[in-house]
């Protein structure tokens, strides 16, 4: 398990919420995946929870919907609701621009 | 003791024949009568004669052996009185207990040796 | 700026104002629960998410299965995976979900999993696998169903087989032991030279060992399950089968003579009941093949019978041979006597008439009559020994020295012997030939005097305990008596010790002293029949001492 010390070190840290078994959740958790590799190569962390089995960060992170991601690197904090399929909208909001 | 008249109850000639001779060279005025087995003995005995002072006896005889004589000599107080010497080749311990216990007064073992035959002899005749 | 401009913009502020109430309203409304569902246009459609979700039983199961559950992108990528997947590879469930399934995987297993996986795509697939996670292996059987179309992935159930594995090589191993433990006791019971077989209750069989097979010619496929009247019609009417009968009905039985009809072989056999769970289930037969033994025990008991014919006839004939030696030196005495006699009375008599050479012939024929007569007095003696039958009479000794004392009464006169005797026992021996012993020792003594001398003979007599015997005696941890004969006699040489006692030996030469040879051998002879020892101590011209041991009344 990766340490929160660790976790530290990367320049984009990020935190996707979802059901888990919902299809808007699954396309969430394909579409960071894609975007992290392809773009964040190994300078991510990226924390998938499941907002049924904690519910306690729910409250903690002030998540209304699911799926949500919630950036906490690059600051300020940012919060997106939704699929995650909107590749450019991401991308600038990590301050990545696309080539 | 003085000896007159002895008998002799042996069936062997030879022994009688010796006997006689052994004793006339000892005692010349001694009589010797001569029984060949017990039964003649007894009927010589039953005879109107006089008793002789000593008896020797024979063990091994015909007709009537020497312990059968001897019985009847003892059993019969007419002659219970007479001494017996057994005379025999034996020297068979059995035999001499048991011619004691009968009642003989001595058991006289013939020697070989013509001397000692003499020697014995003569003991005896001055003893009984 | 215009009054109306104003109004409009104070009026458009007031009705944001309005909506982000509202929405805060909504969103404070959606956090706090109280709202049920949310209508949301999709596609231009409207359509209404719970948002008590009525999945939540389902959830809520899959969540507590003891069976891990995933779901799975058709790339493999894990977006969700229950508590017992977390359990089963000892992991955070935040590291799990979003990895790759395959990254969990053992080498072995990958190319499996592919095919299962792209299998499950138009249905299901199952199968073993086995995963790897942080240097363990987990046994795993993997169940994989599509959810196509309504989800795009594919749910995995995973089974944990650690322990039905680890049952299993137990199993395993316990079935390999029984069957080796069978295996060795069959060996056993192979090896056994008893002919074993069983049956169950209807007298089939149901099993045979090696022995049997050979002890039959048969093979074990020829008999199984057979009756035994099947394979030995004739057995019908036997005790043996009577005696399966009763081993049946609860009783062991025991034959030691059966006779086996194709081959005579001789069988002693054992019938006895099989008991399984306190049921008797069958029969147990255990013979064992003692023809030889049989054959030798028979041969043993034809050669006692014949040793016992022959030991018969032995003693016949050594019976005949004694009273033979009895009768015969009793009767050979009585010519030789006289040829004595008369030969002396001549020498006396006449000796003046003879020449010296005649004077010298009938010493001569004297001499060696009196050799003669020694010889049959000996033979005489020795064949009493033998014909007499051995009778113990407590007897007092004193008595026998008497006795024997009596009977030598010419010879120890005419020597002037002295005999110093004390008190002697009383104990139990054959009388007739403890007073042959005394009358031989005696009469050796005075035969071996030392001419001019003359003979003193003292006997003494002790109480002495085993230990205090040199030579090993028949009888031990008992008391002796021991009885000693000395006299100052001429004595010989100690090497001549054990030597006189043998038959027929003599020290001396024929001129000295006379002699036969044969009194101390009967002597011998007769302490043995009494469990005793003779042995003598001897110094030439320092005389003889005789020691007899004899066992001490207990």
């Amino acid at each position: 398990m990766k340490t929160e010390a660790a976790v530290d070190l990367k320049k984009y840290s990020f935190k996707l919420f979802v059901t888990g078994m919902s299809v808007s959740s699954t396309r969430a958790i394909q579409n960071i995946k894609t975007i992290c590799e392809s773009y964040l190569a190994d300078n991510y962390s990226l924390e998938i929870i499941d907002v049924h089995k904690n519910p306690m960060l729910v409250q903690k992170y002030d998540i209304i919907a699911c799926p949500t991601l919630l950036i906490e690197r690059p600051e300020p904090i940012k919060r997106l609701i939704g699929d995650l399929s909107d590749k450019e909208k991401i991308l600038k909001l990590f301050n990545i621009k696309n080539t | 003791m003085n000896h007159t008249e002895i008998l002799l109850v042996d069936d062997d000639l030879d022994d009688q024949m010796f006997f006689k001779d052994v004793l006339s060279e000892i005692y010349p005025e001694i009589k010797c009568n001569i029984a060949g087995h017990g039964l003649e003995a007894l009927l010589y005995l039953n005879s109107d004669i006089k008793f002789p002072s000593l008896i020797f006896l024979d063990l091994n005889m015909p007709v009537m052996n020497g312990f059968e004589c001897l019985q009847k000599l003892k059993g019969d107080n007419r002659f219970k009185k007479i001494p017996v010497i057994i005379i025999s080749t034996s020297s068979n311990p059995y035999d001499m207990e048991k011619a004691r216990e009968m009642g003989a007064e001595h058991f006289f073992t013939k020697p070989a040796d013509y001397l000692m035959y003499k020697e014995n002899l003569f003991r005896i005749f001055k003893n009984f | 700026m215009d009054h109306a401009q104003h109004d409009d913009l104070r009026k458009e502020n007031q009705s944001l104002n309005r909506q982000l109430q509202e929405y805060k309203e909504l969103v404070d409304a959606i956090k706090n629960g109280s709202i049920d569902a949310l209508a949301i246009n999709k596609n231009g459609e409207p359509e209404i998410f719970a948002l008590e979700s009525t999945d939540y039983v389902y959830r809520v199961l899959v969540e507590n299965f003891a069976e891990s559950a995933l779901n799975v992108t058709d790339t493999g990528l894990i977006v969700y995976a229950n508590s017992a997947f977390d359990r089963l590879l000892n992991a955070a469930n935040a590291t799990l979900v979003g990895a790759n399934i395959e990254s969990f995987l053992d080498s072995k297993s990958k190319k499996a999993f592919k095919e299962m996986f792209r299998a499950s795509f138009s249905g299901t697939s199952k199968g073993e696998l086995v995963l790897s996670y942080n240097g363990k292996k987990i046994p795993v059987y993997v169940s994989m169903s599509s959810l196509y179309p309504r989800f795009p992935g594919i749910g995995i159930i995973i089974t944990d087989l650690t322990e039905k594995k680890e049952q299993e090589i137990f199993t395993s191993s316990l079935e390999h032991k029984i069957s080796e433990r069978t295996a060795f006791i069959q060996q056993v019971i192979d090896s056994s030279v008893e002919a074993i077989s069983t049956f169950d209750k209807d007298l089939n069989y149901t099993s045979i060992n090696k022995t049997a097979l050979q002890d039959l010619a048969l093979s074990a496929n020829d008999i199984i399950g057979k009756n035994v009247l099947e394979i030995f019609p004739h057995l019908k009417e036997t005790a043996q089968y009577q005696s399966m009968q009763r081993a049946l009905g609860g009783e062991t039985v025991f034959h030691n003579n059966i006779i086996s009809q194709s081959n005579g072989t001789v069988y002693e056999a054992y019938f006895k009941p099989l008991i399984v769970n306190e049921e008797i289930t069958g029969v147990l037969l255990m013979a064992r093949d003692i023809t030889t033994v049989v054959h030798a025990k028979r041969r043993l008991e034809e050669m006692n019978r014949e040793l016992e014919v022959k030991n018969t006839e032995l003693m016949h004939t050594n019976t005949e041979l004694a009273s033979f030696s009895y009768i015969a030196s009793h009767d050979l005495q009585e010519p030789l006597r006289k040829i004595q006699a008369f030969t002396g009375r001549i020498l006396d008599k006449q000796s003046d008439e003879f020449t010296k050479t005649t004077k010298d012939y009938f010493t001569r024929i004297i001499a060696a009559a009196a050799a003669m007569q020694n010889l049959i007095d000996a033979l005489h003696a020795y064949s009493r020994t033998s014909v007499l039958k051995p009778e113990f009479i407590l007897t007092d000794l004193n008595q026998i020295m008497e006795d024997v004392k009596r009977s030598m009464q010419e010879m120890i006169t005419s020597s002037e012997a002295v005999i110093d005797c004390p008190t002697l026992p009383t104990i139990r021996v054959i009388p007739l030939q403890m007073h042959q012993v005394f009358s031989n020792l005696i009469n050796n003594a005075i035969k071996f005097r030392k001419p001019k001398e003359r003979p003193y003979i003292k006997i003494t007599a002790e109480l002495i305990s085993e230990e205090n015997i040199k030579e090993e005696v028949a009888l031990p941890k008992r008391k002796y008596w021991k009885i000693s004969v000395t006299d100052n006699g001429i004595g010989f040489e100690k090497i001549y010790g054990e030597k006189i006692f043998e038959l027929f030996q003599k020290l001396h030469g024929k001129d000295a002293y006379s002699g036969t040879g044969i009194g101390l051998s009967i002597c011998k002879k007769i302490i043995q029949n009494h469990k005793g020892l003779i042995n003598v101590n001897s110094e030439p011209g320092m005389g003889t001492t005789f020691n007899i041991y004899l066992p001490a009344r207990t």
